[in-house]
């Protein structure tokens, strides 16, 4: 059977489809079965072998036709494999989502402290770098704009408009910048004009001296930078939280009995004669602490120490309610809850917790840190630094640093140079 | 040999034409078009350049599938309906069924007396 005619008709219509070897062999063998299954039936019924071929062949159709027909079809195909992988893929990445999500460390889950506080209008800050699942991305946002915080800046400016200093300083540092409400409503508006000639200053403090006079400052949320007016700077709402690692500072706390807590001034501090690490107090013990000690109902938490500072039967039965006990008398003292105020200081697990308005914060990583260097500085013992956030510093003995160009600086803070000064000469 | 259908009158059912041949039994190309062509009195003559595309394609869909066999001393893929095929083909069945009771309401009228 001559079939050069048909094999040539095979080889176009695989030309013409771009089809693959073992694809144009499957094509053929059903076209060839069916050209031999109709000349065979042409030649029973009485027609010559090479005439039946040419009609058996002619009845196929133009070999194009064919061709683009077969074409629609592997596009048709082609068509559905891609919409099967697409459909597939997200699937795929549907559930790597969900393993995701039910695999991520639970702090970073919704629903978790962190969300909660946030809907509490807590923001958090900086979250404790040694614990291995690494801190939430909000404050790693905020770790990120502290961070800028602290680079040295020129502020410069006669009468420029709010707006534009905004723009700038937003440029400049790749910062959000976003006005509440609250410092609208106190007239930081646009237009309003700036005057300030301030000259490499870290950013931090060069925004707060310059809000400072519109009546506004600023706290960092979600690592945005949100302006306030400062008679809101301690509402609850704007206070931030930031976590301090203090196990090892913890360990190295000497419990004493000069240690316990003296009996609270109505500014909260009791400066006494510099000397002597940690000898914060020189008023001698209340009236009752000892009892206190005896009976030993401080949580080993803290949170009892915390409560009970106040009263004048509690004491200091650990190192946790040491630092909180110094800290709420060396820092700000009026902003404490315990005095009146909104802030709060906790220590769990030797981590603590501090929930202060900014300038407060700012104050209580230089108090620990400092505190830090000196505990450490005894002889022999190896230094190391207390802040868990980006923004620590080498500490610095308090002396060398100039206290009252610090904005907000107050009188009882004096305290603090007091004992850095004993500490420094005395030892 | 009976006048064609028109091909704008056979795009739409081509699809249920095969599926139905096949419904029976497993069918090759040349039988399908033969099977074809019988049923309709010769005025459905699909062409191969149309039959094996569709066919490839009804495969595609999984509503027939294919298997060579070279038993017969000749290489012959054969086709056979899968279950989604005969459902597709109850469906579209039913479907025409009403199709053909419109069109036959519709243009009963006109219908030249036979």
């Amino acid at each position: 059977m001559s079939n050069h005619e048909f094999e040539n008709y095979l080889k176009l219509i695989g030309k013409l489809l771009q089809l693959t070897r073992g694809q144009q062999a499957s094509i053929s063998v059903e076209l060839r079965d069916h050209l031999e299954s109709r000349v065979a039936e042409l030649v029973d019924d009485g027609v010559g072998q090479q005439e039946a071929v040419s009609r058996a062949i002619e009845e196929f159709g133009d070999a194009a036709i064919m061709a683009k027909n077969f074409q629609f079809v592997s596009q048709l195909k082609r068509r559905r494999w891609m919409m099967r992988f697409a459909t597939l893929s997200m699937a795929g990445l549907f559930m790597v989502a969900v393993l995701t999500m039910a695999m991520w460390p639970t702090k970073a889950r919704f629903g978790t402290p962190d969300t909660a506080l946030a809907q509490l209008g807590v923001t958090s800050g900086v979250g404790p770098q040694e614990i291995g699942e690494g801190p939430s991305a909000a404050s790693q946002l905020d770790a990120q704009m502290e961070e800028k915080l602290n680079r040295p800046v020129t502020l410069i400016y006669e009468q420029i408009p709010w707006s534009e200093i905004k723009a700038e300083l937003g440029e400049q540092f790749g910062i959000n910048i976003v006005l509440d409400q609250s410092a609208i409503d106190d007239s930081l508006t646009a237009d309003e004009p700036i005057t300030v000639n301030l000259r490499d200053v870290p950013l931090e403090h060069g925004l707060i001296m310059m809000l400072k006079q519109k009546n506004a400052t600023f706290i960092v949320d979600h690592g945005v930078m949100v302006v306030i007016s400062l008679d809101n700077a301690d509402d609850s709402n704007y206070l931030q939280m930031k976590m301090y690692d203090c196990r090892e500072l913890l360990a190295k706390l000497v419990l004493e009995q000069s240690s316990k807590v003296p009996q609270r001034t109505p500014q909260g501090t009791s400066p006494g004669p510099a000397g002597g690490m940690f000898n914060v107090q020189s008023g001698g013990t209340v009236p009752g602490t000892e009892q206190g000690l005896e009976g030993g109902g401080m949580d080993v938490l803290g949170m009892g120490g915390v409560l009970g500072l106040f009263d004048e039967s509690a004491g200091i039965a650990t190192q946790e309610d040491l630092l909180i006990e110094v800290l709420q008398s060396m820092v700000y003292p009026d902003k404490w809850k315990q005095n009146g105020g909104v802030a709060d200081a906790r220590i769990v697990n030797g981590i603590l917790i501090v929930k202060q308005d900014r300038q407060g914060i700012s104050e209580v990583d230089r108090f620990l840190q400092d505190l830090n260097f000196f505990v450490n500085s005894q002889p022999g013992k190896a230094k190391f630094p207390v802040g868990t956030d980006a923004t620590a510093k080498e500490p610095k003995p308090a002396a060398e640093s100039n206290l009252e160009a610090r904005p907000g600086f107050i009188p009882n803070t004096r305290v603090n140079k007091d004992l850095f000064d004993g500490s420094a000469s005395g030892k | 040999m009976a006048e064609k259908f028109e091909s704008d009158l056979l795009r739409g059912s081509l699809d249920l034409m095969v599926l139905s041949v096949l419904a029976s039994d497993p069918q090759y190309g040349y039988s399908i078009q033969k099977r074809l062509q019988e049923a309709s009195r010769e005025k459905v003559r699909l062409p191969a350049g149309t039959l094996y595309p569709l066919l490839h394609r009804l495969e595609a869909d999984l509503l027939i599938r294919s298997w060579l066999d070279s038993s017969t001393g000749r290489q012959r893929k054969w086709y056979a309906l899968t279950a989604k095929g005969k459902k597709r083909l109850t469906a579209q069945a039913a479907q025409w069924q009403q199709y053909a009771d419109c069109m036959q309401s519709l243009i009963g009228n006109y219908l030249p007396a036979s």
